[in-house]
């Protein structure tokens, strides 16, 4: 029998949620959901088993994503904390997952960080590689504890009166991966469902749902039908974003929006998170907001001690070319000078309103701390390029200083005797 | 006025126009703007004033109140070019008072001079880009004309504001005082008059300003200026040194040096007026002060040249250097900026890592380039007396 339903909300419609997090403390439930979705309803088939307390997947290109969560203690603060981490460059959003952003980020509506740039949304802290020291800082959790594979995976991880750590990650052709309850769960589920229609924002998961018993058999599965909406769509046009040749200080990037028309009740957006090495000039490029290090006129390493660096959003034009112009700092001489080798981040999204705001929230992601808190809850991302650009800045050779001092000296020295010389000698010519 | 003139005049006015429409039409058509960055700096300074705020509520405006307050029309009549022809208007009209302080000398050679100004495609650039050194410009030579003209209060109330607009003109204070002890009947209160209304109307503005927007103004105009260290590349010697400085844990101390060598220079020219202090020789030696003072500045560009440029044409009335010798001065001038000129592209453009020996080594050169024909013009200057003293004794 087919059963239509909606996922159970596991967790509580919004995340302001009062907590100060210690680990220890476990009342309440700790559950794991996992949902694996395959490409076709024939794939589904033949790839799955299941025996008393497993089930088998084949591995297929399947999507997967990984949920748990458990409860935390709570002190009465009001804050919530979303980390996410992403370990490949690109645009990367299915019908599980969100899209975010490069590298670790990590956002908290609690307490200010000195690491961390601050908004009128969040406070908010970036980093290319991860960095369990500045996760720590901030969350005072210790992430290394949990069996995280970093490097193959993605992560969404919330944290308020609860811990939710969503888990993304593909399974490969020739893996194959068994899926049982571990005995400190208090609860396991998990769902196998290939996508039967996709239109517009509507998505129906077709599939089967599983539940273990405590004692780690499986109790049921049952067949099941899920309808939900989506907040974030890839769209397959190809936009080129690139650095303008030659680069020099100023770096200006091209984003080629000549394929893509203006679309009614859309807009056309470029976020950008930028580290220190470059900063945008809010006067000059007219983004619609820059928050964090934005001084115009500081080098790099007078700024070693403040934030990470800095968000900028910027509207573009449909059917245009569109060029945002950024200017590199200096940074601090080396030895053997050279070049100092930087990137920053840009996604560029058509955010569209959607009049519905159940897009929201769906049974597999929420929009949250992020670039979508700058957006009305209605809002639909649909996604067309997220790019790490290189670039690189100039450095001067830590060696030249002796030289340069000297000879600075020298000439001072040397032009002014000449100077008092020509003014003063008895002058023949 | 001549017929000379009065074409001199119009062919000047004109050009400043054809240049100021070019450079709407490029702002409007390219990406890359005629105007000059600063510009929109004061416009944007000019709207908070406009809308009743403090113009240091844009970031980088380090500049005098008073200037964002000449731009405030921009905001009634909103078209952003207008202050730029104000720039116009004050470029002009120092051009004028050049022609008119050029007196002593025949017409034709007077024109030509003055065309040094008036047709010099620096300065239409300049003033047309919207850089405000045409007001200071302006005021400095509008003292001087008082000056001359025995105007001495208004001499020194002009002076005065053109100190509080833009701090440098301070340096004329010794030539000036030299030239009324020389020049001027009742130097001692002729010295008095100026003296007072110029301190009095540094004082009384500045006063006015901190008045009305408190600390910031005296943060951003005064404090910012005497601590400031540019680290981003520029004409000047010391530019290399301040990077490192920047950014060392044990930066050497030079640099909060750099005014001693850049005072005793610009002081020390002022002696040679002893000998000879007509009012073209006290012009002359301001352009020798102007000239040492941006050679030994901690920080160069291009605007800054035309401070000295403006007493360029009375240099040259009176020089008695040969031409081979001026165009081989001009050519060192020239040829060491272009140098640099090149190294700061391939830097800037190009993003190429030449600050060691390319910008470094083309400062070097500029300097001493600059160097060597301020020993020149120093030369120059006493050969005049000499050859005027050999003229009495004859």
């Amino acid at each position: 029998m087919s059963r239509r339903i909606f996922f159970s909300r596991s967790t509580p419609r919004h995340w302001t949620i009062r907590t100060r997090i210690t680990i220890a403390v476990a009342m309440g439930t700790t559950k794991e959901r996992l949902s694996v979705i395959f490409f076709e309803s024939d794939s589904l088939a033949r790839n799955l088993e299941h025996n008393e307390t497993h089930v088998t997947v084949k591995g297929g290109r399947q999507l997967v994503q990984n949920r748990f969560s458990k409860p935390l203690s709570a002190t009465g603060e009001l804050e919530s904390i979303r980390i996410t981490w992403k370990h490949i460059d690109g645009v990367d959003t299915n019908v599980i997952k969100p899209q975010m952003l490069d590298g670790l980020n990590i956002y908290t509506n609690g307490e200010s960080h000195e690491f961390a740039i601050t908004t009128p949304k969040y406070h908010y802290a970036h980093s290319n590689s991860l960095d369990f020291q500045l996760i720590k800082s901030f969350t005072h959790l210790d992430l290394q504890e949990f069996n995280f594979d970093w490097k193959e995976r993605d992560y969404d991880i919330l944290i308020g009166d609860y811990l939710r750590i969503d888990e993304y990650y593909t399974l490969d052709e020739g893996m194959e991966q068994s899926f049982g309850k571990d005995s400190q769960l208090d609860k396991m589920e998990a769902g196998f469902f290939f996508v039967e229609s996709q239109s517009g924002l509507d998505t129906t998961l077709n599939g089967i749902r599983c539940m273990w018993n405590n004692d780690s058999s499986i109790e049921t599965c049952q067949k099941t039908l899920l309808f939900y909406q989506r907040a974030h769509l890839t769209d397959n046009a190809q936009i080129a974003v690139d650095l303008i040749d030659p680069v020099g200080l100023h770096p200006t990037i091209n984003i080629d929006l000549t394929s893509m028309s203006p679309a009614r009740g859309c807009e056309y957006y470029a976020y950008m998170t930028l580290p220190l090495d470059i900063f945008v000039d809010k006067y000059q490029s007219s983004p619609i907001f820059v928050f964090g290090e934005r001084d115009l006129e500081l080098p790099e390493f007078k700024l070693k001690n403040s934030a990470w660096g800095s968000e900028a959003l910027f509207q573009l034009k449909g059917g245009k070319q569109n060029e945002i112009k950024l200017h590199s700092r200096y940074v601090e001489p080396i030895e053997k000078g050279g070049y100092k080798n930087s990137n920053f981040d840009t996604l560029i999204f058509l955010a569209c309103d959607s009049g519905n705001e159940n897009v929201n929230e769906n049974p597999f992601y929420s929009k949250g701390l992020g670039y979508e808190s700058y957006f009305t809850q209605d809002t639909v991302f649909h996604h067309l390029n997220a790019t790490k650009i290189n670039f690189r800045i100039p450095t001067a050779n830590a060696n030249d200083y002796f030289l340069i001092q000297h000879t600075t000296i020298a000439c001072i020295f040397f032009s002014v005797l000449y100077l008092l010389a020509k003014t003063f000698k008895a002058d023949t010519r | 006025m001549s017929i000379e003139t009065a074409a001199l005049l119009t062919v000047s006015l004109l050009a400043r126009i054809g240049f100021f429409l070019y450079g709407v039409y490029q702002d409007k058509h390219f990406s890359v703007k005629y105007t000059d960055v600063d510009y929109f700096v004061f416009n944007d300074a000019a709207e908070y004033v406009f809308h009743g705020m403090s113009p240091f509520l844009r970031d980088t405006y380090r500049y005098t109140p008073l200037l964002s307050w000449i731009l405030v029309p921009n905001h009634y009549i909103e078209w952003v070019h207008f202050g730029k022809m104000l720039f116009v208007i004050f470029d002009l009209l120092t051009g004028i008072i050049i022609l008119k302080l050029l007196n002593e000398i025949n017409a034709r050679k007077r024109l030509v001079l003055s065309s040094l100004w008036l047709l010099n495609p620096m300065v239409i650039t300049i003033s047309t880009r919207g850089n405000a050194e045409s007001v200071l410009c302006f005021l400095i030579m509008l003292s001087l004309y008082c000056l001359h003209s025995d105007r001495f209060l208004m001499a020194g109330i002009i002076y005065g504001l053109s100190i509080h607009f833009k701090i440098y003109p301070i340096i004329y204070c010794l030539p000036i005082s030299m030239y009324i002890f020389y020049q001027k009947k009742q130097w001692v209160k002729t010295l008095l008059i100026v003296g007072c209304s110029s301190l009095f109307t540094v004082l009384l503005s500045s006063y006015l300003m901190y008045k009305i927007y408190g600390f910031e103004y005296l943060e951003h105009a005064y404090i910012y200026h005497i601590q400031r260290t540019d680290h981003r590349h520029n004409f000047s010697l010391w530019n290399m040194l301040l990077y490192f400085d920047a950014a060392s844990p044990t930066p050497s101390q030079l640099a909060k040096f750099a005014f001693l060598p850049q005072m005793l220079v610009t002081m020390v020219v002022s002696v040679l007026l002893c000998s000879n202090s007509s009012f073209n020789d006290f012009i002359s030696i301001l352009f020798l002060q102007t000239f040492s003072f941006v050679t030994y500045n901690k920080v160069c560009t291009s605007q800054y040249f035309i401070w000295y440029l403006i007493f360029l044409p009375f240099y040259l009335a009176k020089t008695k250097l040969s031409l081979r010798k001026g165009i081989l001065m001009l050519s060192i001038w020239i040829l060491t900026q272009a140098l640099w000129l090149s190294q700061g592209y391939l830097l800037e453009f190009k993003g190429q890592n030449v600050f060691f020996p390319g910008i470094f080594g083309s400062s070097v050169l500029f300097f001493l380039g600059n160097i060597w024909i301020l020993g020149q013009f120093i030369s120059d200057i006493k050969h005049r007396s000499y050859a005027l003293d050999d003229k009495k004794t004859k």
